[in-house]
């Protein structure tokens, strides 16, 4: 308890609860805007906090991330665009209420439910994190190379449209990750001679680049200004809001659903890799076959965007488990964070429950912190965030575009971290016209020396022998989920053709 | 399946079979007797996942009948975009080349102006932009947190 008491007053110091609220204002920003997702936001500002004080650098991250999410429904309820990709269930319904000029309801419901959702969210990571953390001490490079293995699989298992593109994405990062010094011998690789690629290709600089130049690209590419300018026209002649605050009674009549959905979105956030979109679009749509008013889903139903918003936030208590716990991230940004607490000199997993405990309360507390900040923002700028959207998106585009040269320069003083950015800015955006989804690449990078390094390491405890990834029962358990989920397309479409034949 | 699937499937390939091939230098086998595989060990199951995944996609994009998409298409209105996009990259560049010869908040400031004005910005709006933005990265970053932009 004593613990508890000592991080919340690490929390609640003046400097920072100011670097949470900054964060939460940056993040709020970065979500209304259409194209600016949180995970781009989080690494163009990773950067920065590595220059102060941790607790202070990962309240400003934490603060972009929620506040980030939960905004991006702002404008999937405004102009129907998602600002962020976990908004899009919420533009089903919050669009359609904003059309009927109860847009200010629908933004005041989006506030609350999705601070909502992160609490529960955050609740389960403050009560099951440490269980989880304890069972998984005993973990040795056999099960981390099984879990890392799990954690790719997941994450291409969702990967875009192709999985077949997913899977190149994803192990052509883990291969970029096998350039520099071997991990076990020290042994140089595919380095050219050049003494920057010795540590290898840093994956923060790459984040940077395919999340940010790569998307400012793409989006200069498929800009319509007869769309930009519709949508402007649309704003304004919308102008009306309406009341911001549901009643108690339609808080009540929601409050059986928001909370099963915001338990069940906290579980899919702890599934390597399905994200907050997942979560919400399966909320949606479940909440509408419990519904008493399913007809109403769809055509502004103020429950099904309690639902969708709920979902969002939950999910995130559930990605920070799963990455806290076993150092495998729960989506895009967690992996930015795991980077982020690496440069800390912090290595998620169970043993930082232990090593760094103190920090690990510190920031289940400032995600708590976080959802009740921007719940109070959220709430007084609801009409005012309104305006956010009326920002040029070339303003946007030339701002990210110095931004992304300042930070990836501010993580080493390297130029040659710039030069790997605009590199993977530009890939970033030629995967995005072909097809490719940037996330498996991101998370090969991030994982590719987990694999390998835990991979050799257990072989070396073998001798070699390749049989102890199935004599270990949790190895064994993860690598046969490992290959189910694999393989689960065709699985799937097996026993659908099965039941189409015992039906006929 | 899109129309460069074939390209971008060559590309992987290629990318699969250079590490391969680096991978053979690197020594695929234990040197000592431990059980460690080699440095190569690792790029070289790598590669071949790459390569053979590559080859498949290609495989699929020459055997696929239906209609492919176009990765690079655009219409009428969207080809007016293919100024500011290469102008962007070529801005990019020249941040690049100027932050070489003169410090990097000038070079900073000349980019959003050129920026701004490539993207038809009046020059109120791109002069403005140029003096704040930079203003606050340098105010931020330099006096604040003692970063030096020196190459």
């Amino acid at each position: 308890m004593s613990e508890w008491i000592t991080g919340l007053t690490n929390v609640m110091q003046p400097g920072v609860v100011l670097f949470l609220f900054i964060g939460v204002m940056a993040g709020l920003i970065i979500g209304i805007l259409p194209g600016l997702s949180a995970t781009m936001g989080v690494a163009i500002l990773t950067p920065l906090t590595f220059y102060f004080e941790a607790t202070r650098g990962f309240a400003m991250l934490i603060g972009v991330w929620n506040a980030a999410i939960f905004a991006g429904g702002i404008s999937a309820i405004l102009i129907n665009t998602p600002g962020t990709p976990a908004s899009i269930a919420s533009s089903f319904d919050g669009y359609a209420l904003y059309r009927q000029g109860k847009g200010g309801l629908a933004l005041g419901v989006n506030v609350i439910y999705s601070a909502f959702g992160g609490i529960i969210g955050c609740l389960v990571l403050v009560f099951f994190s440490f269980q989880v953390a304890r069972f998984t001490i005993s973990f040795g490079p056999t099960e981390y190379f099984a879990l890392a293995f799990f954690g790719l699989t997941m994450m291409m298992a969702v990967a875009g449209d192709s999985m077949l593109k997913g899977l190149l994405s994803g192990f052509a990062g883990i291969l970029i990750s096998t350039v520099g010094l071997d991990p076990i011998l020290s042994v140089k690789r595919f380095t050219m001679g050049n003494i920057n690629l010795y540590d290898g290709v840093q994956f923060l600089p790459v984040m940077i680049g395919m999340f940010g130049i790569g998307e400012v690209l793409s989006q200069i590419f498929v800009h319509r200004p007869s769309e930009e300018a519709a949508e402007n026209e649309l704003r304004r002649t919308h102008l009306e809001l309406g009341r911001v605050l549901p009643t108690w009674k339609e808080m009540k009549a929601f409050s059986p659903l928001t909370t099963i959905f915001a338990f069940f979105s906290t579980i899919v956030g702890a599934v390597p890799a399905a994200g907050a979109d997942i979560a919400s679009i399966i909320s949606w749509g479940q909440a509408r076959k419990w519904s008493k008013r399913p007809e109403e889903y769809g055509k502004g139903s103020l429950e099904g965007l309690a639902v969708s918003t709920v979902a969002n936030n939950a999910v995130l208590g559930g990605a920070l488990t799963t990455m806290l716990t076993l150092g495998i991230p729960g989506d895009a940004v967690s992996a930015v964070l795991i980077g982020s607490l690496m440069m800390y000199g912090m290595q998620p997993g169970p043993k930082m429950f232990t090593e760094d405990k103190g920090f690990v309360i510190n920031i289940m507390l400032l995600m708590v912190l976080a959802n009740l900040a921007f719940m109070v923002i959220g709430l007084i700028t609801a009409k005012l965030s309104a305006k956010a959207l009326n920002v040029n998106q070339r303003t946007v585009w030339a701002s990210v575009c110095i931004l992304c040269v300042v930070g990836a320069f501010a993580l080493n003083s390297s130029f040659f971290d710039v030069g790997v950015m605009f590199a993977a800015g530009l890939v970033g955006f030629v995967f995005k016209r072909c097809g490719y989804a940037p996330g498996p690449f991101i998370l090969g990078l991030l994982l590719g020396g987990m694999l390998e390094g835990n991979l050799r390491r257990a072989l070396v405890m073998s001798q070699g022998d390749v049989s102890i990834f199935f004599t270990r029962p949790v190895s064994c358990i993860l690598l046969v989920f490992t290959v189910l989920t694999f393989f689960w397309p065709v699985i799937k479409g097996m026993l659908f053709r099965k039941k189409r034949i015992d039906g006929m | 399946m899109q129309k460069s699937d074939t390209v971008s499937g060559g590309v992987f390939a290629a990318v699969g079979i250079f590490f391969i091939v680096g991978a053979f230098r690197l020594g695929v086998s234990s040197p000592t007797k431990d059980g460690v595989p080699g440095a190569g060990f690792f790029p070289l199951i790598l590669g071949a996942t790459v390569a053979f995944l590559g080859i498949l996609l290609i495989l699929k994009a020459v055997l696929y009948k239906g209609e492919k998409k176009a990765s690079f298409a655009m219409d009428a209105e969207q080809r007016a975009n293919l100024r500011p996009f290469f102008t962007t990259i070529a801005a990019l560049l020249g941040l690049f080349a100027v932050w070489h010869i003169v410090n990097f908040e000038a070079a900073a400031f000349l980019f959003a102006l050129v920026i701004n004005r490539l993207y038809r910005r009046s020059w109120l709006f791109s002069i403005l932009f140029s003096i704040v933005f930079v203003g606050i990265i340098y105010l931020m970053f330099v006096r604040l947190f003692h970063i030096q932009f020196e190459l």
